[in-house]
């Protein structure tokens, strides 16, 4: 080590600062955010996440319909995706023939490699005539829930339903590989024991696997919310962009994500400005803490491998 | 799992289990299939409502203004490109420095900070660190512009870029890292020129061999006689006019006579060349081709060392 050269040290230097830009960055972005919503933080104080008036040219913001949407279409999107995901991942480690694995793995993986804007683009004119025409209708006339305000109303397409099920597709690949990671890193000597005591491999996976892997799973789930939270493109091209608050799927709604995406070109006035940055605080401070949160369950797990 | 001390009600028990079980597996099959239906259906769209408006026009025409048929999406795609272009200038070279550290110590509180801030800043989304970029570049600058869009492309490409690199530097075998020092490189020229060229040898050009495959031959004293590819027609010199075409890579000379074919990944051996080969070797003449795996196992080293 002492006989190291000039250019070893230009090299230990600038491999160290490289790797400092990273937690910079991440300081960076809270400081930037907060510096710029401050203003409106300031003005409007608790009442900017609690009120629904979100008027430009009045003046007044609140951005409570912006981050109801995000909640209800980041829950809904895993609701569905979290058991379709977590399937797939059993499939691919425990029971999937040799032949099948990779083909439905790579699908997968293909699945998260599709831009968000063309996701939207297949929700405007595939998911959402679909869902008007025919999912719409007979959730509502067939099966008669059109009486119970979660799925009552006028059938438009474009609703927080459409949103949630794009964000579904959307963050499915995520969880289902985080899923698969984790169920690959529970030792065989798990499994054998529970195979060797004559369970089934389904009660092999259901007390010995899955009971071993939880914190992972768990972490992988919360990594897809942390994606669906952001995502930004694609909901916004389906979720019909309205500041209200509605019980029901149908209605239309907005997401924080959205809601910079849509305004932020358009606003003048520095306090729509400010807004906006507030908005991306909070969303930005949420989804920090998922990540963070999944990230380290995951790697609790991961490390915890024998 | 409670075992019942009937042994009729335990052949229940036992088919119910095995209902259950494959119960569970129909339902990870049905998942599966219902997850690889939207892929198909969005890929099925994209092809067949795309494909009819996709032309070289379409690719390199300007847009027409909104209402007249038309044009491309030429500026887009050369947006995209500089685009590119910026980001990997910013992101690159501080995503490999990144991941070069944090393989090489991977224990220190900074690699471990600096991993779980990556994975973190991995998640954000894209719209967050977008309008961080506004408040930080355009703002100041007063203006958008694709200096200001690169440079955030380059920011978020970072965490990615050194995890990538992390991953692939630990798939380096150890033995090559010591290999180096011991032989008295130095820290540096160790980490770029073997461990990261190794990580990114997935693709080896033929030029590359032989360059290597020549050093290495005059090391060892051997007298070296390369041709130039036919397709640098200009300074192409052959001993043979009439059937030059195909002539082995190199000719090697040290008491004895090694004709060597390189071939990088992705080449192929073509017909004359394989007719040169085929004539040499059957004069009695020491054949050989070599590709990116023989150089990297040690054949050629072997070939190179052996005595007459």
């Amino acid at each position: 080590m002492n006989t190291r050269s000039g250019a070893d040290r230009v090299y230990a230097v600038f491999t160290t600062a490289s790797a400092a830009v990273i937690p910079i960055v991440v300081g960076l972005v809270f400081i930037a955010l907060a510096v710029a919503g401050w203003p409106a933080l300031r003005q409007f104080g608790l009442s900017f996440v609690t009120s629904s008036a979100w008027d430009p040219v009045g003046g007044q913001f609140g951005a409570a319909p912006a981050i109801y949407g995000t909640l209800v279409s980041s829950a809904l999107a895993l609701v569905i995706a979290g058991p379709l995901a977590l399937g797939v991942a059993l499939f691919l480690v425990e029971f999937a023939p040799a032949w099948l694995r990779e083909p439905v793995a790579f699908t997968v993986e293909l699945l998260a490699a599709i831009p968000s804007v063309v996701y939207g683009l297949w929700g405007i004119f595939v998911l959402i005539p679909l869902l008007r025409q025919y999912v719409m209708p007979f959730l509502a006339d067939t099966l008669h829930l059109g009486s119970t305000p979660l799925f009552s109303g006028p059938a438009y397409g474009t609703s927080m339903l459409a949103a949630g099920l794009i964000l579904a597709i959307m963050i499915l690949p995520y969880i289902a590989a985080v899923s698969r990671e984790v169920l690959r890193a529970v030792p065989r000597s798990q499994r054998e024991a529970a195979l060797a005591l004559g369970a089934t491999r389904w009660e092999m996976i259901r007390d010995a696997v899955l009971p071993y892997a939880r914190s992972g799973l768990v972490g992988g789930l919360m990594l897809g919310l942390g994606r669906a939270l952001g995502e930004t493109m694609a909901v916004t091209m389906v979720i019909g962009n309205q500041h209200q608050i509605s019980a029901s799927l149908f209605a239309p709604g907005y997401t924080m994500a959205s809601l910079i995406a849509n305004e932020f070109s358009e606003a003048t006035t520095p306090l729509h400005v400010a807004s906006l940055m507030a908005v991306g605080l909070l969303l930005l401070v949420t989804t920090f803490i998922v990540n963070a949160g999944a990230r380290w369950l995951v790697w609790q797990t991961a490390r915890s491998r024998a | 799992m409670s075992v019942s001390a009937r042994p009729v009600s335990r052949d229940t028990h036992s088919r119910r289990r095995r209902a259950i079980n494959r119960l569970v597996i129909a339902i990870t099959y049905l998942f599966a299939a219902l997850t690889t239906v939207p892929l198909l259906a969005i890929l099925f769209y994209l092809l067949v409502r795309g494909a009819s408006s996709l032309s070289i026009g379409f690719l390199i025409h300007a847009p027409r203004p909104a209402g007249e048929s038309g044009g491309g999406m030429g500026n887009a795609l050369a947006g995209s490109m500089i685009l590119l272009a910026i980001a990997a200038l910013v992101g690159l070279p501080i995503g490999v420095g990144a991941g070069l550290r944090l393989a090489e110590r991977p224990r220190t509180i900074l690699s471990n900070t600096v991993r779980f801030l990556a994975d973190v800043l991995n998640g954000l989304p894209s719209i967050v660190m977008g309008i961080f970029a506004w408040q930080l570049l355009v703002r100041p600058m007063h203006r958008f512009s694709a200096l200001a869009g690169g440079i955030a492309l380059g920011v978020m490409m970072i965490p990615m870029v050194a995890r990538t690199t992390e991953e692939m530097l630990r798939l380096v075998p150890n033995s090559l890292r010591e290999a180096a020092l011991a032989l008295g490189y130095t820290r540096w020229r160790t980490s770029v020129m073997v461990v990261l060229r190794t990580a990114t040898g997935g693709i080896v050009t033929g030029a590359e061999i032989q360059s290597g495959v020549v050093d290495l031959a005059r090391l060892q004293g051997w007298r070296v006689a390369h041709f130039r590819p036919a397709r640098t027609s200009k300074g192409w010199r052959t001993p043979v006019a009439a059937d030059g075409k195909g002539w082995p890579d190199l000719v090697l000379v040290r008491e004895r006579v090694v004709y060597a074919e390189i071939k990088g990944d992705g080449d192929r051996l073509r017909e004359e060349q394989a007719a040169w080969l085929q004539a040499l070797a059957q004069a009695g003449a020491e054949v050989h081709l070599w590709r990116a795996e023989e150089w990297m196992d040690g054949t050629v080293d072997a070939v190179l060392a052996r005595p007459l």
